[in-house]
Formats: structure tokens, C-alpha cells, sequence
């Protein structure tokens, strides 16, 4: 069993960007909760097999997308439907990465539950891709080694994301009448 | 003219200097870029209001506590084990093995009929059950034991619910309640004595499906759902708005039994 000091310091300053990761996962104030929580006392049962000196809110975010990837196998066994991956997606419409005027003005009208809620519209890899890249700063290598993938995946990963997401706000500016040559 | 691809818009948002001299001489892409970067921005500072429950990282310092005290508990046996230099007859070997064997494959089909899956949830509920053991064999402090009616009042007037109780009989009485904390709110529990050990019903508003449990059990026509979790089993069954939580270290067949109790009780 890992020391219980060097737990509370070296992990759970990590809290909140676990838990805002696992919010950017799933909707369910509670499942969050509980899963973040999960994740903790898992990483806490494991945590001699921490590396001293790599990035310990890599290693929990691993260990919380590990345990959410779990949770979606049960809700198939169990005929909860799940959400698709991007892989198993035939012909999706590929936003192109056009430019985009007065970006910073246009993002300026969203609300934070509006630019999350196009977030969630995302698949669960693209998803956490764009969420731990742009939110939490991570280097595309640690990206890499959480989802599993190659950094040549997540770039373009990361890339398709945030055109989808960028398609997602326009669409909703235009309904709000925010589009461009609207205003 | 040629403009920048996926992954070469990615390394230009972590850095420019290999993609300047492009970016100089091409307009369209310098405004994807920028538009890139503002959604970036957009995206962190949506997130920045993001937090933890207050609550959440003294509830994980809680169960680290208890985690370290239980494997303590077990790696410090109070006794140091002797050596025996005893040689078993052959037949005493085949027949340990035969019954390792027989372990082993009854520990699959347990496995198979009660996966672990435990949750936060189901380990705070185990927990919860082992805080009202102890708390019984010290005495209850804070426990209320004797009249159900007033073990009703005590639990409704300290969380505000007013749940079933067990029909008892057959062995099996409702000893004393007490208030404990689930996910950081106050609920009620009810500590049973019945024939095969103590059973804790833990009364939750969460739902069945937060839980975590896995394994489908009917229970006199209601839907419920089995688990274990350090070291307790537990069942669980919405009833009436409520979650009825049966926890103990008993087998889950004598838990359905309490559990029928309290669907009886309606």
C-alpha cells in the first residue's frame, strides 16, 4: 500500500483537472463523482507503480479514461447504448479547416455551458484529444501515451476535433444570428 | 499555393518558428490559425469555473485513511506464523490439490456471478457497514437502538427521509439506525441482526444504476443489483423514490432475504 502523505501531495493536487476531465467525458454531475473518486482510491491502490518524475496528472488521467472506457464496455453488456466511436462512423462530414474572421470576437458570445455543451457533441476520443491538448496544455506525447495512440494520430485527431467543434459553434451562431456578414 | 495540413496547423499552434515563413506569405492560413488559437483560449477559460466538490478530496482523504488501516491490519499479522517441517501423506497432498482446484473454480464462478466492478460507491458503502459493526460492538455512542418508531423519527428528522423498514421475524430484527455519510450526504442506516451476521441497510436518494453494481437479481418482483466490495457484499433495489442498500459479509442469497423484508414493509 503507497504512503498515504506522498499520495496526498504528489496526487491529489490533481483533483480538479481529473475531475474536469472526467466532466468533459461525461454529463452526469454525479457519474463524475463518482468516478473521479474511483480513479483516486485506484490510483492510490497502485500508486508504487507511479514513476517518480513523469507526470502524475498524465498517469491519473490514464487511469480515469481506463476506468471510464470500463464503464462504457458494461453499459454495451448491459444494452445501454454507447456512444460511437469515431472509427466506427461511416462517412462523417469532414469540416474544412477554413479560416475563421473575428474568431475571438464570434467566441466571445458563447456562454462556458454553450462551448461546452458543442464539446460534448464530440466523440469521447475526439473529445478528451481536444480537451487535454487545449484545456489542460498537454504535450501531444502525453496525450499520446494516455489514449494509446500514435502523436501522429492525436495531431490529427486533435485537428478533426476542433473542426467539428469550430462547425458546431458556427451552426449555432448562425441560428442565434451571429454568423458571418449577420452582424 | 499549397497550405498547411492537419498536423502541421497542430505544430503551429505549439509553435510557429517551422511554419512562419508559410504563415508570412499566406493569409488564409494565418487567419485559420488565429481562429484556432481563439478557440483554444475559448475552450480553457470555459473550463477555468470547473472544480471539485468541496467535498470529493476529504471523502478520497477519508478512504485513503481507512484503505492504509485495513492493509495494515492484514500485512501485520499479530502473531509471526511457525514453521512446520510436517510431511503430508501423498493422498493428503492430491486431496489439497483437489480442493485448491475446487476453490479456484468456485472463485471463477463467483467471479462470473458477482463481478467486482467496485465503485467508489460500493466501497463507501462497505465502508459505512464496517463503521456500524464497530460502532455496535463498542456500544452505539451514536447509535439509536430499541423502538422502531423512534428509530424512524431518528433517521426522518436527521435526513428528511422516511424510509420502509424491514418486516422482521424469522431471526432477523432491525437493532438499531444511525446516520452516516454517503457521497458526502447524510443518510440513514439501519443495522440488522439476522441469523448468518449483521446486515447494514443503508437508505440512499442515488439511484440503483450510480451505484455501479452489475449482477441482475429479482427480489420478490422488484429489480435489484448485486456487488461486492471490500470485503462486503451488498444488494441493492429501488423502492418508493429510495435506494435500499443491503450490506454485510454475508452471503448475498440471506441479503435478498432482508432486502424482501423491506419491499414487504411498503
Amino acid at each position: 500500500m503507497a504512503d498515504r502523505k506522498d499520495f496526498e501531495t504528489i496526487a491529489l493536487p490533481w483533483l480538479d483537472a481529473v475531475y474536469r476531465a472526467v466532466a468533459a467525458l461525461c454529463h452526469d454531475p454525479a457519474t463524475a463523482e463518482d468516478l473521479t473518486q474511483a480513479t483516486f482510491l485506484k490510483a492510490f491502490e497502485n500508486f508504487k507503480t507511479f514513476e517518480p518524475g513523469t507526470s502524475c496528472r498524465a498517469w491519473l488521467i490514464r487511469i480515469m479514461r481506463n476506468g471510464w472506457i470500463d464503464r462504457l464496455r458494461h453499459r454495451q453488456v448491459t444494452g445501454t447504448p454507447v456512444e460511437l466511436d469515431e472509427n466506427l462512423v461511416v462517412a462523417r462530414q469532414e469540416p474544412e479547416a477554413t479560416a475563421w474572421s473575428d474568431a475571438e470576437d464570434l467566441l466571445e458570445n458563447f456562454s462556458d455551458e454553450r462551448v461546452i455543451a458543442a464539446l460534448r457533441q464530440l466523440t469521447d476520443d475526439q473529445r478528451l484529444c481536444l480537451f487535454l491538448s487545449d484545456v489542460e496544455g498537454l504535450g501531444q506525447d502525453e496525450v499520446a501515451a494516455i489514449m494509446g495512440v500514435a502523436v501522429g494520430t492525436i495531431k490529427s485527431r486533435t485537428h478533426r476535433a476542433r473542426a467539428i467543434l469550430k462547425a458546431k459553434l458556427e451552426a449555432h451562431a448562425n441560428e442565434l444570428g451571429l454568423g458571418p456578414g449577420r452582424r | 499555393m499549397m497550405h498547411l495540413n492537419a498536423e502541421q496547423f497542430e505544430e503551429a499552434l505549439l509553435d510557429e518558428a517551422p511554419h512562419r515563413e508559410h504563415l508570412a506569405g499566406c493569409a488564409q492560413c494565418r487567419e485559420a490559425l488565429a481562429g484556432m488559437r481563439a478557440l483554444r483560449e475559448r475552450l480553457r477559460t470555459a473550463y477555468e469555473g470547473v472544480r471539485a466538490p468541496a467535498e470529493l478530496a476529504a471523502r478520497i482523504r477519508r478512504q485513503t485513511v481507512g484503505m492504509s488501516q485495513q492493509h495494515a491490519g492484514q500485512a501485520l499479522p499479530l502473531t509471526k506464523p511457525r514453521r512446520h517441517a510436517v510431511r503430508f501423506p501423498r493422498v493428503w497432498r492430491y486431496a489439497s490439490l483437489a480442493a485448491a482446484a475446487i476453490v479456484l473454480v468456485a472463485a471463477g464462478l463467483v467471479m462470473q456471478l458477482w463481478p467486482a466492478g467496485a465503485t467508489a460507491a460500493q466501497i463507501e458503502l462497505a465502508q459505512i457497514h464496517q463503521q456500524n459493526v464497530a460502532a455496535m460492538a463498542a456500544g452505539g455512542s451514536n447509535m439509536l437502538c430499541g423502538d422502531m418508531s423512534a428509530m424512524r423519527a431518528f433517521v426522518k428528522a436527521r435526513t428528511g427521509c422516511s424510509p420502509l423498514t424491514p418486516c422482521c421475524g424469522a431471526g432477523t430484527n432491525v437493532e438499531c439506525c444511525c446516520v452516516q455519510k454517503f457521497r458526502g450526504r447524510p443518510v440513514g442506516c439501519f443495522v440488522l441482526k439476522t441469523p448468518k451476521g449483521p446486515v447494514s441497510l443503508v437508505v440512499v436518494p442515488d439511484k440503483v444504476d450510480t451505484l455501479g453494481m452489475t449482477t441482475s437479481i429479482q427480489v420478490d418482483g422488484h429489480a435489484a443489483r448485486g456487488s461486492s466490495a471490500a470485503g462486503s457484499n451488498m444488494l441493492a433495489c429501488g423502492v418508493g423514490g429510495y435506494t435500499y442498500c443491503a450490506v454485510g459479509n454475508v452471503d448475498h442469497s440471506q441479503l435478498a432475504d432482508v432486502m424482501a423484508q423491506v419491499v414487504k414493509g411498503r
